[in-house]
């Protein structure tokens, strides 16, 4: 019975991935990705974020090949976070942690990021991760600052507000790294060092 | 010339030092952003922005309305751009398909453009399409990790109740 | 008389937001110089600088050393050269590697502005900030390192190794 009702399950999944496509998806695209979805869905993974690549190749009128590639490369992604976390991983962790590896995070540091969480959902603490380092923190430093402020208990609202300090800190001219460390040091309660974030005087 | 720089070098860095030619479209760009954002320091809270707040305040009220108590609601996001130029704005994201048609943004004054999108907490890639043809990054959010068709996205995050 | 960048800023955060341009024309050349040699393209550095001239307005409030715009812009535009350039790299990776390109050759040595633009490409890119900000901006060491945040130390071995790369390339193209 059990098995009648996953393979129900799984077909009307297919099947409502199929109509999400097939209504805006040019037929030579579907060609090319499709075995790609199969594969992922027969894996376990997350077909979503597929169909959003899809999509998204489709509206910036990228080709077939291009799109395959691009779907292909995801579904990688997704299944490197997946042998990083764990069977039990949400999708949302799936989608964070291959966003991360895109951005230069290593497999190392997703499972450093995700065992600094233990029984939490750890997707946001891998999002800020990745949004500091396409910012321009160097990404040993980004998964340093974000292990900084889980260490000291930092809650979700806490990740976002480093987030987004850091953001206004660069935009104001401080060095991305250092806007990262400063402000990781403030949010754990370490006393700040003196940064010279002030133009020196001309020689 | 800088006097630590080695003789062989000095032909290579003078040409390097031609500056480029004024450029009349960029500064026309900066300075109808600017005209947008308003003056930085007394309006902290330009028109087009306070218009935002008070409709995305609204939606939520009837968001909130619709999504009692439980389950994480939907929240009114606010999306803003300066296009001067543009006749026609819309935003493509994880959110609704990459469907250029199905969120269009309203002009308000001479060159923003703004839309409230309801998102449930979580985080979706998006970008603005100009006149259908041109695709621009929101230059006011984080931009996406992943560019695999050769324009860039951007990702708004949307934290869950309680967090 | 000319305004000083105190004086068109206080004018900017007065309400004559148009002023604003004042900057932009004074320093549009420099800034457009460095943003078109660090990242070698000009269609990126236009993108890179507006993006950064935007930035910079909306700090302009907070922003307490308005003499002293320029050196605190460059920050802002280090930083947004430095995004582009990680995001490119992120982007080779997913693309085909692709041969490298042949050096160009001219019968008057590395003298024109493509050999030079070249020579630029074949430096990292940490040490072409820092080789661009001292000897095309013309900067001390002292504001190189309030810009990038790297020491004084770590700048000047980065400039000594960008200057023999530099060499050593010159050498090559002059042989070929």
């Amino acid at each position: 019975m059990a098995v009648y009702v996953l393979t129900a399950c799984s077909v009307t999944a297919a099947l409502s991935a199929q109509s999400r496509l097939e209504s805006r998806v040019p037929a030579p695209v579907l060609a090319a990705v499709g075995p790609t979805i199969d594969s992922a869905r027969a894996a376990g993974l997350p077909t979503g974020p597929l169909e959003d690549k899809v999509l998204e190749g489709v509206t910036k009128q990228a080709d077939a090949g291009r799109i395959a590639a691009a779907v292909r490369r995801l579904a990688g992604e997704l299944a490197a976070a997946r042998e990083a976390f764990g069977d039990r991983a949400t999708t949302r962790e799936l989608v964070a942690g291959a966003g991360g590896l895109r951005a230069g995070l290593t497999r190392g540091d997703l499972v450093r990021l995700r065992a600094a969480r233990p029984g939490q959902n750890t997707a946001l603490a891998l999002e800020v991760a990745t949004d500091l380092i396409t910012q321009g923190v160097p990404s040993d430093t980004a998964t340093r600052v974000v292990l900084k402020v889980l260490g000291a208990g930092a809650s979700d609202a806490d990740l976002e507000q480093l987030r987004m300090a850091v953001e206004r800190d660069i935009a104001g001219g401080v060095p991305a790294a250092v806007a990262a460390s400063v402000r990781a040091r403030v949010l754990s309660g370490s006393p700040a060092t003196t940064i010279p974030i002030t133009p020196r005087p001309q020689n | 010339m800088t006097d630590d720089l080695p003789p062989e070098l000095e032909a290579f860095v003078t040409g390097l030092r031609t500056t480029p030619s004024a450029n009349a479209a960029l500064r026309e760009r900066v300075l109808a952003s600017a005209r947008g954002l308003g003056v930085p320091r007394r309006s902290r809270l330009p028109v087009p922005r306070s218009l935002l707040i008070g409709l995305a305040a609204v939606l939520a009220v009837l968001v909130l309305r619709r999504h009692p108590e439980g389950r994480d609601p939907a929240r009114p996001v606010p999306f803003v751009l300066m296009a001067p130029k543009a006749v026609r704005v819309s935003i493509v994201g994880d959110f609704n398909d990459w469907d250029q048609a199905a969120t269009p943004l309203q002009r308000a004054g001479e060159h923003t453009w703004w839309v409230v999108v309801n998102l449930p907490p979580g985080r979706y890639r998006y970008s603005f399409v100009l006149d259908g043809t041109h695709w621009v990054a929101d230059p006011a959010a984080p931009r996406a990790a992943d560019n695999d068709f050769g324009a860039e996205s951007s990702v708004v995050t949307i934290l869950g109740k309680g967090s | 008389m000319t305004p000083t960048d105190g004086e068109v800023i206080a004018r900017v955060l007065a309400g004559d937001v148009d002023a604003y341009g004042i900057i932009v024309d004074r320093y549009h050349g420099r800034f457009a110089r460095f943003a078109t040699r660090m990242l070698g393209s000009r269609e990126d550095a236009e993108e890179a600088l507006q993006d950064a001239l935007i930035r910079a307005y909306r700090a302009l409030g907070a922003y307490q050393h308005r003499e002293r715009f320029a050196a605190w812009f460059y920050r802002i535009l280090v930083n947004r050269c430095r995004s582009v350039l990680a995001q490119r790299q992120r982007r080779r990776a997913v693309e085909e590697p692709t041969a490298d390109e042949d050096t160009p050759t001219s019968d008057a040595g590395f003298v024109g502005r493509e050999q030079a633009t070249w020579l630029l490409s074949r430096l990292p890119a940490d040490q072409r900030e820092v080789f661009l900000l001292r000897y095309v901006e013309d900067l001390s060491y002292a504001d190189i390192a309030a810009i990038t945040g790297v020491g004084e130390s770590a700048l000047k071995m980065r400039v000594k190794r960008g200057l023999e790369q530099l060499r050593q390339l010159l050498r090559q193209g002059n042989d070929d």
